[in-house]
């Protein structure tokens, strides 16, 4: 493990997002010389300092190994929820630095909880870095999936199995030129389109851009207090609805369908179960709520229904309505939901989409089996069978993650959160969601809560985020090395 | 034998380090430096505003109270020399004057409404005695309606003044996020500029003091037992040069002793 190499890449990481905070500064500086302009100036600096130093000693080194390569995207990551945090410090306000840390954290991490009362009250510059760093988050997660994970090898971390040996591999191992051009085609792509579609549908630029941001991160950070329901228009739900649905598929089928492979979308079992499973709990919610009289048409109860569902599901976590009035059969589903999540390869978090499908079908499998105790029964996924040892971790991994939850609920409830609140917490920052309900719902926030509490729902964004495995290793590095 | 092409070497890393830590510093410092100028504007103009405002508002009350003593002194008959009269315009222009120029400055706040209303009101009743269309012999006239006209406008002042010392209030919140932000870029530079010392002596310990080390042992290595000279340094500047001819060196005085 060379240390130089790898602070070489983290502060080539650095570097781009010190571009990004000089972006942002000069938003404020068109922003007629706002108050973020001091906070993100600086910063740039000091992102830009710690970015190029050891450029200046470490030569580029083209043979690194899957270890270091790991080592990069982890240190990269913390290290740029630190910087992130370093224009929201210098500019005060509601930030303190437990709050600065859970915002940059939840931005990076792309949960899109935040701590913010006044989401308004922040000068464009800094609105626009607090999008920036879904953005920047949602790039790292899939250069993570993509490049970092499957090359992780099938003993030593068999996470990477569980996201690509069940399906057709020969799509999902690229190599890092491919990656990039799948980053370009396809992030930057669906971000641009996003952008112009919610222009014309009434956007400024400025929200528009901001908004494309977070839905493609499936982030949640929205420029308005009253996130999309700012808005009360039909055609952005629906645009952001959309892209926030295609941002929970795998980039790289995405890629594979825009450029006319045979597995594409379509194909794919996994991407056939989370639209059609999303569709139907979309349906079932709206009807629920018209049914119980939450609104008064069909209509508006498929609106709200669907697109706060679609939201949860994709980890984005944007809100157009209070769904912490809706009736508990509702809430109920949208945990659900929130728990299974999107497809991996994608930026949303949780237990995905493809994890679930295995454990589904080994369920049956193991029912079968029992039947027909002599029989020989596989669990295929797209005709591939899975191997024992990838449908062992899938199962591994989910009960981790529900012990995780639970911890998280236990340890919140500790600070004396409620606990309907402390579970809410609990999932919402495991599975990068943002919004739960109690205190913190899609029209609340996290600012009130104890500090002690940021801070462990910030370490259970990164647990989440880096799929558990991914975060253990850190843990268990010594026995790694 | 490797030469190094172009000086990109020690002096130029090094020189480059200091210069990024020295415009760092530098740059947080004029970041800071003007922060605090702000801070110290900022609150001036705050303070020079409540003193004005408390200067006004001192004016305004005596010029009231002026014209009050002599209504009284004219209600009691008691100016015999017709002073009272010469009082009491004195007075209005006073107040005339001190509520144009706190006017001049809360054109667009709003914070003079109350005085506003309640000056027309008391203008109108003292026009009214001037004018001798009321009798202000009447005690309960001149309790219910001048009386209490008087203290309107009082109160009002007083509203002001007292909303010019709740703006001082509000306002150090203003100073203290001020100040906060003209601290906290030297804190934070300070902890980033520790941060690239400490990563700067691990560099400088890497690439530079570790080779020089080795290439001391090696070389002491062949002196004293004939070891033969294998140092592996990293980079390519003048260390790497002075390895190769090191080797160099010890593989013609090998070659030598050979012969």
């Amino acid at each position: 493990m060379r240390f130089h190499v790898i602070i070489r890449y983290i502060g080539l990481v650095l570097l781009i997002n010190a571009l990004f905070l000089l972006l942002s500064a000069g938003i404020s500086l068109a922003n007629h010389w706002d108050t973020g302009f001091y906070p993100l100036l600086l910063s740039f600096l000091l992102t830009s300092a710690l970015g190029a130093f050891p450029l200046i000693f470490v030569e580029s080194e083209n043979d690194i190994n899957t270890k270091e390569g790991y080592m990069i995207v982890v240190g990269a990551w913390i290290l740029s929820c630190f910087v992130g945090m370093l224009p929201y410090v210098l500019w005060g306000g509601e930030f303190s630095v437990p709050n600065a840390w859970f915002e940059s954290v939840s931005g990076y991490t792309t949960t899109g909880g935040t701590i913010l009362a006044d989401v308004e009250a922040l000068p464009k510059g800094l609105l626009f870095w607090r999008s920036s760093t879904h953005w920047l988050g949602g790039v790292g997660v899939v250069m993570f999936v993509m490049l970092i994970l499957p090359s992780l090898g099938r003993v030593k971390m068999t996470l990477s199995n569980v996201q690509i040996s069940p399906l057709a591999k020969d799509n999902y191992r690229y190599k890092s030129q491919k990656v990039i051009q799948i980053l370009l085609v396809v992030y930057v792509g669906l971000t641009l389109l996003e952008t112009v579609l919610l222009k014309i549908a009434g956007m400024d630029w400025f929200d528009a851009v901001n908004h494309s941001f977070s839905t493609i991160a499936t982030g949640g950070f929205s420029t308005k207090n009253l996130s999309i329901a700012y808005y009360n228009s039909v055609w952005i739900e629906i645009i952001i609805t959309v892209f926030m649905a295609v941002s929970g598929l795998h980039f790289g089928l995405i890629y594979a369908s825009l450029i006319g492979r045979s597995n594409n979308i379509f194909r794919s079992e996994v991407s056939r179960y989370y639209l059609l499973s999303m569709l139907i709990a979309g349906i079932v919610i709206s009807v629920d709520l018209w049914w119980s009289d939450i609104y008064p048409t069909l209509f508006s109860s498929l609106r709200y229904g669907i697109f706060q569902l679609v939201s949860v599901t994709t980890t984005t976590g944007f809100a157009t309505t209070d769904s912490n009035v809706w009736t508990s059969f509702a809430i109920t589903i949208m945990i659900l939901f929130s728990f299974v999540c999107a497809c991996a390869g994608s930026t949303a978090g949780g237990i995905k989409a493809d994890r679930m499908l295995i454990s589904f079908k080994s369920i049956f499998a193991k029912i079968r089996q029992l039947q027909h105790p002599s029989a020989i029964i596989r669990v295929k996924m797209d005709n591939v069978t899975v191997d024992n040892d990838t449908l062992g971790f899938v199962n591994l991994f989910i009960v981790l993650y529900l012990l995780c939850v639970m911890a998280g609920t236990v340890v919140f409830s500790l600070f004396g959160v409620d606990l309907i609140t402390s579970f809410s917490i609990a999932f919402a920052t495991m599975a990068n969601v943002g919004p739960g309900f109690g205190e913190v719902s899609s029209l609340g926030n996290y600012g009130g809560l104890p500090d002690p509490v940021k801070f462990i729902s910030t370490l259970l964004m990164l647990i989440g985020r880096l799929e558990i495995f991914g975060f253990l290793q850190i843990l268990f590095f010594k026995s790694w090395r | 034998m490797r030469h190094v092409k172009t000086v990109t070497g020690i002096r130029k890393k090094i020189l480059y380090g200091f210069v990024i830590l020295g415009s760092l510093l530098f740059f947080s410092g004029m970041i800071s430096f003007f922060e605090l100028a702000k801070l110290s504007r900022s609150t001036r103009t705050i303070m020079d505003g409540s003193i004005q405002d408390v200067e006004l508002s001192k004016r305004m009350l005596d010029a009231v109270q002026e014209q009050n003593t002599a209504l009284l002194q004219i209600v009691s008959h008691a100016d015999s020399a017709g002073r009272a009269d010469t009082l009491l315009m004195e007075g209005r222009r006073s107040f005339e004057e001190a509520f144009r120029d706190a006017l001049r400055i809360h054109e667009n706040t709003g914070k003079l409404t109350g005085v506003s209303l309640a000056k027309d009101n008391y203008d109108q009743i003292v026009n009214q005695i001037y004018a001798d269309t009321v009798d202000i012999a009447n005690i309960g006239w001149f309790t219910n309606v001048y009386k209490t006209s008087y203290y309107d406008l009082t109160l009002a002042i007083k509203n002001f003044m007292i909303d010019t010392q709740y703006a001082i209030d509000r306002n150090t919140d203003r100073i203290r996020e001020n100040a906060y932000r003209a601290l906290m870029p030297g804190i934070i530079t300070l902890g980033v500029a520790i941060i690239l010392i400490i990563v700067f002596f691990a560099l400088i310990d890497l690439y530079y003091i570790k080779p020089v080390l080795k290439i001391t042992q090696g070389l002491r290595n062949y002196l004293v037992s004939k070891i033969p000279f294998n140092v592996r340094v990293e980079g390519h500047d003048e260390i790497a040069e002075l390895r190769d001819l090191v080797e160099e060196m010890v593989d013609a005085a090998r070659r030598k002793e050979q012969q």
